[in-house]
């Protein structure tokens, strides 16, 4: 990225959940910018802390037994992390949109996709009705639903699923955010629609210009729209690129191994596929040396005493590993 | 994989509908969900057939209805020359000793209040298999031939995670000792980097074992690793059946090349290059299908024969057959 | 493929057994224990205290009307003299059978017809659900009533009356559990592995299933309680002059008593409240500790 104006800034952020019968290590000293304008694909597998470490900056998770241990979100000058809950409303839809996985769980069944999503838009602006119907109206007709105005009026369980993620898109665009938050909002879907999904967001972004976070567990969607990738593993980010840099020239072992070990569509499949062996640590500890060491194939001594920290390899490539 | 080999599974126009009911006491029929509506294929012993569509082209269903999991309204699924689609309950008994399924969801598929011994053993005295004695040996054999620690097997399901819980499902389904077995999307719920392990210990099995798999997925890049030949089901029919290497060089079906064309790559720089097909659309509604071809309302190259005419699947060259008007016979 | 992994019973890894972790849950469950200690109470006292000197309970005793709490009788004495500490303990005994036998009477039939509508479905479902809707339309007191006159007033009487009135509640929720649980996918894999359908239902589902009907059943036992003392007032329940915490409480219910006397009538009533908490806070703790999922 050339120097470009950072948006949102993520340092040392911590989150955890303290239950009675275990204190559960989701995100663990995370840090990261996001730019204008760019797409940041957050990449890596369930309770690898991807979803919590951006629903917890709009305090979407609950709290208790979920907690903000440490760390600052800047967002326009204002530290996110350290907002009490009634303060973080405004930014919520307004400034930072959200799009969930499940559109289905997402919107209320009993209410209009039209009515659902001027509220945020009335509340937010004080606007009329008119005004936000307006802006919906023509947000529909941006998210490519056909015969928009009929739409509006009709209940998320008459709209099939893509049609629904794309109300759901339409809808965080309501209050015109400066920033996108995708919560894996195609993994529901079928490979069809998810590209049709695909091709709308890469679409809206050239015209509209937010900055996306896109989260997910499916390295593939990510290649096709992020600039730029961080893995997560345990809680930490353990490698961060270009996505051209990332997918070409993996660093880390575990993203290598989840890159080779997915079945390969160009060349004829060979007869195994390579598996990272072992599976993710549940996160009741904080541990000492590498959180990927036990699985890892080039583990060193050092590895299990020391926590490898994320390091530039080049100007725009971060690997927190000692091979390196 | 040689086409003379032996037929194991054969279903031959094989219908299964849903009622749509009204009404609480006099249930009455409004309407019927054409869930499978004509699937005709074969699977060879040995091979592993995939599956493959979207969600609601009815490939679980006809997984299911295989295993004689659902009522079947009409055709015929032939077992190792045995007709089993109008076997009673009890008759079916015996068969289910030699066909079996891998089901999707590892955490909904296990009873979470039995111990991992009584899940894998339940089966073996049901069918008196064994007696009491024998259950901790064969379920420790059971447990190391799906890589799980015998040890554990005085453990309840959620205490281990998703990946070896498809391991125990895995174990489950071997126990009958089984030739036939359905795999319901057996990965989907697993994360990435357990996917494959599953994949390599069904690879594994079956060499070992000489099992005969169907493998049902949506996705694309799995089934083609780990199939023989592949299906492309839509809106209840089957559209395309070939071996793996020609539906990938050379798909014929526009629906087939779609799909292909809709996965995504983890390589961005192709990613930016490609031309993708875009399909408009959703699939339709079960209830409400097209009256000729079911692909024929989002087809890109339909003819007005295709909204009227259903096209039947016919054979092309060396084992591929589509089912499009647009084909010619080469 | 036929190598026997050899294990030696300190091999196996299972830390606790399923009933010890069961019991460590249940423990931690501070108000399960508080209400089980409450209810072995009420239970111990009930059945020990009365056992000599009972006849205090019964005889008139002219010299001691209408006394107050004090040291000789720690409820004081009703209006005929007899003490009020020994008819309540008493009053325990019949309460707290009529409650359990019938509700484990009402829980039986209710499991059994709700599992099997249920689980089979279709005509059988709907024959033995609208049978259970005709019999909850029942006016309650009046098919009591019919039913205590044909079989005569007596404690096991009652129970069985209570019983064949109060299973509704259970059978609804025993058949909407397995409707849920019926669709689940590992009931489809037994199906698949050709369990039979009895195993499948009562060894694999019926499990599942138990937390609510557990949690209902502790509801049933107060609504029995309750019943109990209705039938008694009547005249139908347990003929006087046993008492039971119903027929105190009836027995009471003049303004005269209420106003003056509350030394007999605020002990039965809150006896009643007492066990029916303490059976509910059980019923909360047994849910959690039957249930594998809760991790210790």
């Amino acid at each position: 990225m050339e120097q470009k104006e950072i948006l949102l800034q993520v340092r040392d952020y911590r989150v955890a959940f303290y239950t009675r019968e275990a204190t559960v290590y989701a995100v663990n000293g995370i840090n990261y910018d996001l730019h204008k304008g760019e797409t940041l694909g957050i990449v890596g597998e369930s309770g690898s802390g991807k979803t919590v470490s951006c629903m917890s900056m709009l305090k979407l998770i609950s709290m208790p037994p979920g907690k903000i241990d440490s760390g600052s979100v800047l967002f326009g000058g204002v530290d996110l992390a350290k907002l009490k809950r009634d303060k973080i409303r405004p930014y919520r839809g307004k400034e930072i949109g959200v799009i969930f996985q499940d559109p289905m769980t997402a919107f209320n069944q009993v209410i209009t996709i039209g009515e659902q999503m001027i509220e945020g838009h009335m509340a937010h602006f004080r606007s009329s009705r008119k005004e936000a119907l307006a802006r919906a109206l023509s947000l529909f007709e941006l998210v490519g639903i056909p015969s928009p105005e009929s739409r509006l009026k009709d209940y998320p369980f008459q709209f099939s699923g893509g049609m629904r993620q794309r109300a759901m898109i339409a809808m965080a665009l309501m209050c015109d955010p400066k920033m996108l938050i995708a919560d894996e909002p195609t993994t529901a879907l079928d490979v069809t629609i998810q590209a049709q999904i695909v091709d709308l967001v890469k679409d809206l972004r050239k015209q509209i210009g937010t900055s996306i976070i896109w989260i997910s567990h499916d390295l593939g969607v990510v290649a096709s729209l992020a600039d730029r990738v961080m893995v997560m593993y345990a809680g930490y980010i353990i490698e961060s690129a270009s996505s051209d840099d990332l997918y070409e020239r993996p660093l880390h072992p575990y993203t290598k191994g989840l890159l080779e070990s997915l079945p390969s569509m160009n060349e004829d499949a060979s007869k195994r596929l390579t598996s990272i062996g072992g599976m993710p640590p549940y996160m009741n500890k904080l541990n000492i040396g590498c959180p990927f060491a036990p699985r890892c194939k080039h583990v060193m001594d050092k590895c299990l005493k020391e926590n490898p920290l994320l390091k530039p390899i080049s100007a725009d490539h971060l690997v927190a590993c000692f091979l390196m | 994989m040689r086409n003379d080999m032996r037929t194991l599974v054969e279903i031959d126009n094989l219908h299964v509908h849903f009622p749509v009911t009204q009404g609480i006491i006099f249930k009455k029929k409004i309407n019927e969900v054409k869930a499978v509506d004509g699937v005709s294929f074969s699977i060879r012993q040995g091979e592993t057939m995939g599956l493959v569509g979207e969600s609601g082209c009815g490939k679980t269903t006809t997984g299911r209805a295989i295993l004689r999991l659902l009522d079947i309204t009409d055709g015929t699924i032939t077992f190792d020359g045995t007709d089993i689609s109008k076997l009673s309950k009890k008759e079916m008994l015996p068969m289910r000793l030699r066909m079996q399924m891998i089901f999707q969801d590892p955490y909904a598929s296990l009873n979470p209040r039995q111990s991992v011994i009584d899940i894998i053993s339940d089966p073996l005295l049901a069918h008196r298999l064994i007696d009491r004695s024998e259950r901790k040996d064969r379920v420790s054999d059971l447990m190391s031939m799906v890589g799980l620690d015998p040890r554990f097997m005085n453990r309840f399901p959620h205490e281990f995670s998703g990946g070896q819980r498809q391991r125990i499902g895995i174990a489950r389904s071997l126990a009958l000792n089984p030739e036939f077995i359905v795999c319901d999307e057996p990965i989907a719920a697993l994360d990435v980097s357990i996917q494959a392990q599953i994949i390599n210990l069904l690879q594994d099995l079956q060499e070992k074992i000489g099992l005969t798999y169907l493998f049902i997925a949506h996705d694309l890049s799995v089934v083609r690793h780990i199939s023989d030949r592949i299906a492309v089901m839509y809106l209840g029919v089957i559209v395309e059946i070939a071996k793996k290497s020609a539906l990938f060089s050379n798909p014929l079906h526009p629906y087939t090349k779609i799909l292909l064309s809709a996965v995504p790559k983890p390589d961005p720089k192709t990613e930016r290059q490609r031309k993708r097909i875009m399909l408009k659309g959703e699939i339709p509604s079960p209830l409400h299908k097209p009256k000729g071809c079911p692909f024929s309302t989002r087809c890109p190259y339909a003819l007005p024969r295709c909204k009227d005419e259903l096209p039947l699947l016919r054979t092309f060259d060396d084992d591929h057959q589509v089912a499009c008007h647009l084909i010619k016979e080469s | 493929m036929k190598e026997h992994v050899v294990l030696h019973k300190n091999d196996f890894v299972t830390g606790d057994s399923f009933l010890r972790k069961a019991l460590i849950r249940f423990s931690r469950h501070r108000l399960a224990v508080f209400g089980l200690i409450m209810l072995l109470c009420i239970i111990a006292g009930s059945v020990f205290y009365p056992m000599k000197n009972q006849n205090i309970a019964f005889d008139l005793n002219f010299l001691a009307i209408s006394q107050k709490p004090n040291a000789g009788h720690w409820l004081g004495t009703d209006e005929l003299g007899r003490d009020v500490f020994m008819r309540l303990l008493l009053g325990g005994r019949v309460s707290l059978s009529v409650g359990f036998v019938s509700v484990i009477f009402s829980t039986c039939i209710g499991i059994l017809l709700g599992g099997i509508a249920g689980y089979f479905g279709g005509k059988t479902d709907m024959i033995i659900m609208r049978f259970t809707d005709t019999v909850m339309c029942f006016p309650f007191l009046i098919i009591a009533m019919i039913l205590v006159v044909i079989l005569g007033p007596s404690l096991w009487n009652s129970m069985l009356a209570i019983a064949m009135l109060n299973w509704t509640s259970t059978a609804r929720i025993t058949r909407g559990e397995i409707l849920y649980l019926r669709e689940r996918q590992f009931i489809e894999a037994d199906r698949c592995l050709g369990i039979r359908d009895s195993k499948i239902l009562f060894s694999h589902i019926l499990p599942n299933a138990l937390s609510p009907i557990i949690v209902n059943a502790t509801f049933n036992i107060a609504n029995a309680i309750m019943t109990e003392a209705s039938l008694s007032f009547l005249g139908l329940g347990v003929p006087l002059p046993t008492p039971s915490w119903g027929n105190i409480l009836q027995d009471s219910s003049s303004l005269y008593k209420l106003q003056t006397m509350p030394w007999i009538w605020i002990p039965a009533g809150l006896m009643i409240a007492l066990t029916v908490l303490s059976i509910n806070f059980i019923g909360d703790g047994l849910r959690d500790a039957l249930d594998p999922k809760m991790n210790l």
